[in-house]
């Protein structure tokens, strides 16, 4: 069943009115001439004092009495295949009480790169466990290896996969199912068509891109606590995803095959993408703990998290694009090629997004290294595809004397991100001139990029709201919240619709006992979570009315909460608190559990916009790049939150900034293995590396869902260092096509500029 | 032994796949089963090997994980 309303959809001053079909017991959603309690107010997490004061519990610091430590036995060769393994001795060890075989476990008799899982030792101490794994003996078949995708194109390169699998593997377009057409026809027609429209156009431009490889770092790794009761098993995973974690343990072709499995998030360190699966530590932790009979702890040390845990895929992009004179861009063709590790898919870039680019030729292949695998992260192929992008757009806008900006929304359709490109730059001194022509030092620079997301989530949440008879309010929802608010907008929603204030309301999250949740994936959370549980809340509100109604003699349809209190719509306070209302139940408590719609519906917008404009300074004696300020100007839907949307604008700044200039991966080629797998040598920004990061919130009515809540984690640092790399292009006059841009880099790219221009200097002759 | 069968895999894709937006409920959940992005950024991984290849050793991905492979269960394993 459903209803028609019509809602006002827009932003700013501007909204039109729109007739759309909700769900026959949704709520309307809130409109820009409400007058709301906390929604839009800047509210501090409701779990910050427990996080900063240690007392928030991370499944790292679960401790259930008699747990034992498990660690894993990692392949120190590039290539190989497992002959045998000898764990008699290890089995043997003080303190060891389980011992598994990873070929045994998972059908897998490869280890394809360093770092791959060979065995699983669980022990009464750390100590005792680590031992016991040296003590395993291993025979290897050790096979050649390559971990570059150079190494890996060369012709004759030392085969990566197992069975016929070739190293290099068209992914996009899809190829046909086995046996069935490729589309090379339909391929080698769009790229001649796309050749012809470029070679006609005014002004061609092209370039080859490269990033690098940028591995998940997030503060708590991977892993988690684990033990059985009953054969239920338990686990404190540190997970972005409760209930496919589960999945994971209790599927019928997973190893664990749990009857019954409880997972608990309630506090995550961090996930970025990293986190959806329970991994091979998740598997081995719990059948360790099965075969141990005890608790076991599994988590990854930070080596670990490094080499295994996931990483985005690196890129070559190779981009040419033709234009017309009047800034319309006709035509694209792109190849490109990356590494996702063992495999071949996942390694695509986003490079022909956001903008209308014209006709396109777009081919991508996924390059097999012996490497670590790559795993969601933070807007997968979106910030190395805007990187290559970006900069075509620039330099096209410079091909044609056309002003960056202005060509930038003469092939951009998005009503939203039109009106942002002129607060970017008004915000960023886009037009400000800024000193230092000819030999100087020091050179600054603007640069701008955008944004494009997908966010307003979807079905497949509930929330069961409870409020007693004492006045007790709590939400619960059993997915996760990985740091980005969701605990405390689900609060804020809950209380906004029972007029109350946000610490009145109890919000539980990350169990899988509780009503089902999405994974943190798409920057979907808040967006799937937050309409069912005003929905709940709505509902259970409207009985706690009934109730009253019946008990005081008024009409239920007259009365709303607002304030504490029960008021008469269109009239006023009837002197009865929400207390005191709640102490005419007849009952313990009104317990309502509601899912949200399963569609989204029609709306203002499906997706998000965002701009970026950043202001950089470069030091032309060292080459060191310092990224003075970033404008970000983004929208989500409706604002619940702005501190927690600023707070997820400003983490994806600082991970952009940090791609931008220090990432990256850095393989041993001759030994096949990772050498920067610390946080010592695998370098990320720091807080003196940090700009002034500059946030606007644009609240848009969008109208998706009852809350219009759009996800915000993911698309703040699809633009940040293609606006990085901008702005250091207009400072110097000179484009760097690689990341990370480091001194290195820097110089090079001033001595090709001054060999250019005639102007060589002796520091350009040094290099 | 008999297994469910997530609902968001295609009819014949083998249910031991699994891969990110099974757990979404967007609108774009299907993207990573079939075209409608542009760029291949989907990571799937198997069930019995938590690895992005098969039991066989060959790719985990809808195009291949389907019937005829080696690894794929037989039918009395699907209900």
């Amino acid at each position: 069943m459903a209803q028609e309303i019509t809602i006002k959809v827009g932003f700013g001053g501007q909204f039109r009115e729109l007739t759309v079909r909700i769900q026959d017991d949704d709520v309307k959603p809130w409109q820009p001439e409400d007058r709301l309690h906390l929604i839009g107010d800047s509210l501090p997490r409701v779990d910050a004092a427990a996080k900063v004061t240690g007392t928030a519990k991370y499944a790292y610091d679960q401790q259930p009495a008699g747990m034992i430590y498990g660690k894993i036995l990692r392949s120190p060769h590039a290539n190989a295949d497992i002959v045998s393994i000898d764990t008699d001795k290890a089995s043997r060890m003080p303190g060891v009480k389980a011992v598994l075989k990873v070929p045994d476990i998972f059908e897998d008799k490869s280890a394809r790169y360093a770092g791959a899982e060979i065995a699983a030792v669980a022990a009464e101490t750390e100590a005792q466990a680590e031992a016991a794994l040296r003590a395993i003996e291993v025979e290897y078949d050790i096979k050649p290896h390559c971990v570059t995708v150079e190494d890996s194109r060369k012709e004759g390169a030392p085969q990566v996969g197992r069975g016929g699998q070739q190293n290099v593997a068209r992914i996009s377009p899809r190829m046909g199912r086995r046996g069935g057409g490729n589309g090379d026809s339909r391929l080698a027609r769009q790229e001649a068509a796309v050749k012809e429209i470029i070679d006609q156009a005014d002004v061609a431009v092209e370039g080859e891109f490269r990033t690098e490889v940028q591995t998940h770092a997030p503060l708590e790794t991977h892993g988690g606590v684990c033990t059985w009761e009953d054969g239920r098993l338990i686990f404190w995973a540190s997970s972005q995803a409760t209930f496919g974690f589960r999945n994971e343990m209790t599927s019928n072709w997973s190893r664990v095959k749990a009857k019954e499995c409880q997972v608990l998030s309630e506090y995550v360190g961090g996930g970025f993408g990293s986190k959806f699966s329970a991994g091979r530590e998740g598997v081995l932790g719990a059948l360790l703990s099965k075969e141990a009979g005890v608790p076991v702890h599994m988590m990854l040390n930070r080596s670990e998290e490094q080499l295994s845990a996931g990483n985005r895929p690196d890129s070559i992009q190779q981009m040419k694009m033709g234009v017309s004179k009047d800034g319309e861009i006709l035509g694209t063709r792109i190849r490109s090629w990356g590494t996702p590790g063992t495999g071949t898919g996942g390694a695509g870039a986003h490079n022909d997004g956001i903008y209308n680019i014209g006709e396109t030729d777009k081919i991508e292949y996924g390059v097999r290294t012996n490497t670590g695998g790559a795993r969601a992260h933070r807007a997968p192929g979106w910030p190395q595809g805007a990187f290559a992008l970006e900069q075509m757009m620039d330099m096209a806008a410079e091909g044609i004397g056309m002003d960056r900006v202005e060509f930038r929304k003469k092939n951009d359709d998005h009503p939203i991100r039109k009106v942002e490109y002129d607060i970017a730059k008004q915000r960023i001194g886009w037009d400000q001139k800024r000193p230092v022509k000819g030999p100087g030092i020091k050179r600054k620079g603007v640069g701008m990029a955008s944004n494009l997301w997908f966010s307003a989530g979807g079905g497949g949440a509930s929330a069961l709201v409870r409020i007693t008879k004492d006045g007790q309010v709590e939400v619960r929802n059993g997915s996760q919240d990985i740091g980005t608010g969701t605990r405390t907008v689900m609060g804020m929603v809950v209380a906004e619709e029972l007029g109350l204030d946000l610490d009145q309301v109890t919000t539980r999250i990350g169990n899988t006992d509780d009503p089902k949740g999405p994974a943190s994936g798409g920057s979907t959370t808040i967006g799937t979570v937050t309409p069912a549980a005003r929905l709940a809340a709505h509902h259970a509100k409207r009985q706690l009315l009934e109730i009253v109604a019946e008990r005081k003699g008024w009409i239920a349809s007259e009365l709303d909460l607002k304030d504490q209190e029960v008021y008469k719509v269109g009239e006023g306070s009837l002197n009865l608190n929400f207390k005191d209302a709640c102490a005419l139940m007849d009952d313990d408590a009104i317990e309502v559990l509601k899912g949200r719609p399963r569609r989204n519906y029609e709306g203002f917008s499906d997706t998000n916009a965002g701009v970026q404009a950043a202001l950089v300074e470069v030091d032309e004696e060292t080459g060191e790049v310092r990224v003075e300020k970033v404008v970000a100007v983004a929208d989500a839907g409706k604002i619940i939150n702005p501190m927690t949307s600023e707070s997820q604008v400003r983490g994806g700044v600082i991970q952009g900034v940090s791609f931008a200039l220090f990432e990256r991966r850095v393989m041993d080629r001759q030994k096949g293995r990772m050498l920067n797998d610390d946080l010592e040598n695998y370098k990320i920004l720091g807080a003196a590396d940090c700009p002034e990061i500059d946030v606007v919130l644009l609240d848009v009515y969008n109208g998706k869902s009852n809350t219009q809540v759009m996800g915000l984690g993911e698309p703040p640092i699809v633009a940040t260092a293609a606006a990085v790399a901008n702005a250091v292009s207009d400072a110097l006059g000179v484009r760097i096509y690689d990341l990370p841009i480091t001194p290195k880099k820097v110089l090079e790219a001033i001595a090709k500029r001054d060999a250019a221009r005639g102007t060589s200097e002796k520091k350009g002759e040094r290099l | 032994m008999a297994m469910q069968k997530p609902e968001l895999l295609p009819e014949d894709v083998c249910p031991c796949l699994r891969t990110k937006t099974m757990l979404l409920n967007t609108e774009y959940r299907r993207s990573a089963f079939e075209d409608s992005f542009t760029a291949n950024t989907a990571f799937f991984h198997c069930l019995r090997t938590m690895a992005y290849h098969g039991p066989d050793g060959d790719d985990v991905c809808p195009e291949g994980c389907r019937p005829g492979r080696q690894c794929y269960p037989t039918p009395e394993d699907i209900t």
